[in-house]
């Protein structure tokens, strides 16, 4: 039953990530094209602030959908169920609130400047140099991980996505062979897939950005946030369709239980005269005493090598000095109905193998702890899918308690606000006219995204059950599925390109912002302000390839927790930006000691609350402390208000011209 | 550390040759809608999804309480607020968002600026216009 989902309907999805990247290039080639005849740094960092509505609301929407949305988010919702409903429930509004909070004034003032970065705007709200630079600085800190996370991330997806096709494979064998030997290049020998991916990625996506700019970066985006939303709208009515309506999913959902995590040996009676693997996600039936029958799926890949009698993990799994990499990780399907089904499916067991499930007497003989087989929120409970606060491994409360859901629904609203990558968009779209469509596209855009995510999802437990074991893959798994059914398996090809655009369109904008802060906010405004277009020109395409190359190196050995520097270092810059940017915009009273009290008390709140989680979790893991249930970002927001708020009233007024300039127009005569 | 002895310089500015810039005034009072719409439909979708979708006994769970083939609690705890969400917002562009002009009307700061970014920055001005 696996071959089926490995076989099936991705096999285009190389042709179709070239054809993809094509249409991208030919994209920044033209937009190179198109922005020869303007000032070079506005066109570059700002498309000359002449976003339509379409570009405007497709690049602000796919920025913000980041490969995320189209894998981590339906591996959350395949994991809990309708409870992610609500957890994502806030982006309801978001458009609105995202867009419409700061996008007219600060669209007005960095017109009234001439300002090209976000920095740019905050240095001449205040009058202050050194505040423009402390900006730069936080953006650039935050930036640089995020792009390192991002880089990683990506390459992780695209690889994820190709696996299995034979040219891929292929790719893979000649990387090893050619690289593997190069001092400080090992990963290409150990992990070769994630080197090819890692590496084509960053070629795309440095040339492109550095070819077109901003206006590529845009057009790219209008692209991907087509591919997008199509291939959404395309698979909600597979899924239907394959799960026999929504009703009939539901209904299913209400009997499931989530899956217990165990142990098998797996072995053979006499020693093995060749090797043999069963590879990672293979079903396992085991027809028990009492006609009881067992369904499991394996979490990783079990190899029985020449000469041995068990098959063991590929590498040693040591606990108390003592190795049993022959147990291998499973998950044991637990909901009758679904139990039933798969016995009746020929599993993968190779011939002659035997599973011997690991009982707690086991660990116990070698005087281990038994480790956690049951969640610990929804085990053994029909309906947990269904309902709050839905299932979770982890956490006795489940997966989402009634503070986090406040929690959530608020930071998706304003989180996203404070992002300078989307507050740089606010200063490029044309007009007004433009912002009110946009917000309005935007907000069906969403609609088609996020809420049918969600049903087809959710629908995914019912068409693939046990994909817990990896869940990421749950998307071009489905694609795979649905088009099959439907007898168009051609199509999902099409339907992956969706995760290869929302990764590249969110890499692009935070290369760019980093280039601007060194061209425009560091050396430009800073280092020299003569500097001719022609040299700002050469820096930035040496600006953006110098942050590729090096994001890349960095990526080859990533940091650890590097899913948890992508949340720390996204949610760190709106606590820093969006107190300080909104009071700049609306309070007249606000002034520089103010916004240096919000920069730095957000941020510094942030990372107490960071460094506390971590402390705490004896420095394992990257985790926040979180007062009341809320999360860091909703205490660092508050804090960064309050301490700006108080900054600023604590000391004197600003300048009388600065506030005229920015809040005032000349009465007409 | 001073503590300020009068308040912002809005009177003397208002007083004299300037009035307040109405894009900030319009921008301030849709900020303020929009605030306000984002708390309703945080408490509107949480008080919802509060009393219909937590912690349900099993028996309840067994009766697979559907709406339109989704749980109970997701038709009217997301799906609706979304869609009223939607019509407020078409109402909000379209109907209460003002339509200001956002351009500067200093063309020599413009200018100015132009020139820095691109030595020959001005005489594109003058093909180009100012946007």
């Amino acid at each position: 039953m696996n071959a089926l989902l490995a076989q099936q309907g991705i096999d285009g999805a190389i042709v179709v990530f070239v054809i993809y990247c094509m249409a991208v290039f030919g994209l920044a080639i033209f937009a190179n094209r198109f922005g020869r005849n303007k000032s070079f740094l506005s066109e570059f960092f700002l498309g000359s602030r002449t976003l339509g509505v379409w570009a405007f609301a497709l690049t602000y929407a796919a920025t913000s959908a980041s490969g995320g949305s189209f894998i981590g988010f339906p591996s959350l919702v395949y994991t809990h169920g309708w409870s992610v409903g609500l957890w994502i429930g806030g982006y309801m509004i978001v458009p609105l609130v995202s867009m419409g909070l700061l996008a007219k004034r600060m669209n007005q003032m960095a017109r009234k400047t001439g300002a090209i970065t976000v920095p740019d705007v905050l240095r001449d709200r205040f009058g202050s140099p050194w505040f423009g630079i402390l900006c730069t600085a936080f953006i650039v800190f935050f930036l640089s991980f995020n792009l390192i996370a991002q880089f990683k991330g990506g390459s992780q997806i695209i690889e994820s996505l190709l696996s299995d096709q034979p040219m891929f494979e292929s790719a893979k064998a000649w990387v090893s062979s050619t690289f593997g030997g190069i001092p400080g290049l090992g990963i290409a020998s150990s992990e070769p897939g994630y080197f090819v991916c890692l590496l084509s990625f960053t070629v795309i996506v440095v040339v492109y950005t550095a070819w077109g700019g901003f206006r590529a970066v845009v057009w790219t985006d209008v692209m991907q946030g087509v591919i997008m939303v199509a291939g959404v709208l395309f698979m909600l009515p597979l899924t239907l369709y394959a799960v026999g309506g929504l009703g009939n999913a539901t209904a299913k959902i209400a009997e499931m239980t989530p899956p217990e995590h165990v142990h098998l040996q797996l072995d053979v009676q006499s020693p093995a005269a060749e090797e043999q693997s069963l590879p990672k996600a293979s079903w396992l039936v085991l027809n028990g005493e009492q006609g009881k029958t067992r369904v499991f799926r394996t979490k990783q890949r079990a190899t029985l090598s020449v000469g041995e009698t068990q098959a063991r993990l590929p590498s040693p799994t040591v606990t108390e000095g003592e190795d049993h990499s022959h147990w291998i990780p499973v998950i044991e399907i637990t909901t009758p109905g679904e139990i039933v089904k798969l016995s009746r499916e020929p599993d993968d067991l190779p011939e002659g193998w035997r599973i011997t499930p690991v009982t707690s007497e086991d660990w116990l003989s070698r005087k281990l702890e038994p480790p956690q087989s049951q969640y610990a929120y929804g085990a053994g409970q029909p309906g947990t899918y269904l309902t709050l606060p839905g299932p979770d491994w982890d956490r006795a409360a489940g997966f989402l308690s009634f503070g986090l859901a406040i929690s959530f629904f608020l930071m998706w609203n304003f989180s996203g606000s404070g992002q300078p990558s989307n507050m740089v968009r606010l200063m490029a779209f044309r007009d007004s006219l433009t912002l009110k469509r946009a917000i309005f596209t935007m907000a069906i855009y969403y609609s088609l995204i996020y809420f049918p995510l969600v049903v087809i999802f959710v629908c995914a437990r019912v068409l693939l059950p046990g994909w817990e074991v990896e869940s990421d893959r749950i998307m071009p798994e489905m694609a795979a599925k649905v088009t099959e059914i439907a007898g168009m398996p051609w199509l999902a090809g099409l339907l992956v390109a969706a995760p290869f655009a929302a990764v590249m369109s969110t890499m692009d904008s935070f290369l760019l912002m980093n280039a601007s802060a060194i061209t425009r906010d560091v050396y430009h405004r800073v280092i020299r302000p003569q500097a001719s277009e022609r040299e700002l020109k050469h820096l930035t395409w040496a600006a953006t390839f110098g942050l590729g190359l090096v994001a890349m190196i960095a990526a080859l050995n990533p940091p650890k927790f590097l899913q948890d520097v992508i949340v720390y270092t996204g949610s760190g810059l709106s606590t820093c930006f969006l107190a300080p940017v909104f009071l700049c915009l609306y309070w007249r009273r606000f002034n520089l000691m103010g916004a240096f009290s919000s920069l730095l008390g957000g941020f510094l709140i942030y990372n107490l609350l960071y460094g506390l989680g971590y402390a705490q979790s004896n420095f394992t893991v990257m985790k926040a402390v979180e007062p009341l249930g809320l999360h860091p970002f909703l205490v660092g927001t508050a804090a960064s208000f309050v301490f700006g708020i108080a900054g600023a009233l604590l000391t004197a007024p600003p300048d009388e011209a600065i506030v005229r300039k920015f809040f005032y127009v000349k009465k007409e005569t | 550390m001073s503590f300020p002895t009068k308040n912002p310089p809005t009177e003397s500015l208002e007083d004299g040759h300037f009035r307040l810039d109405p894009v900030y005034l319009h921008a301030r009072s849709e900020t303020f809608i929009i605030v306000s719409l984002c708390t309703l439909f945080l408490v509107i979708t949480l008080i919802i999804c509060g009393t219909m979708g937590y912690d349900k006994s099993p028996t309840e769970i067994a009766r697979v309480d559907a709406t339109m083939g989704m749980p109970t609690w997701v038709f009217w705890g997301l799906l609706v607020p979304w869609i009223m969400v939607n019509l407020l917002t078409i109402l909000f562009c379209f109907v209460w968002m003002t339509e200001d002009d956002l351009s500067d009307p200093d063309e020599e700061a413009m200018l100015q600026k132009m020139a820095e970014l691109a030595p020959s920055g001005i005489d594109k001005v003058d093909e180009e216009g100012m946007h």
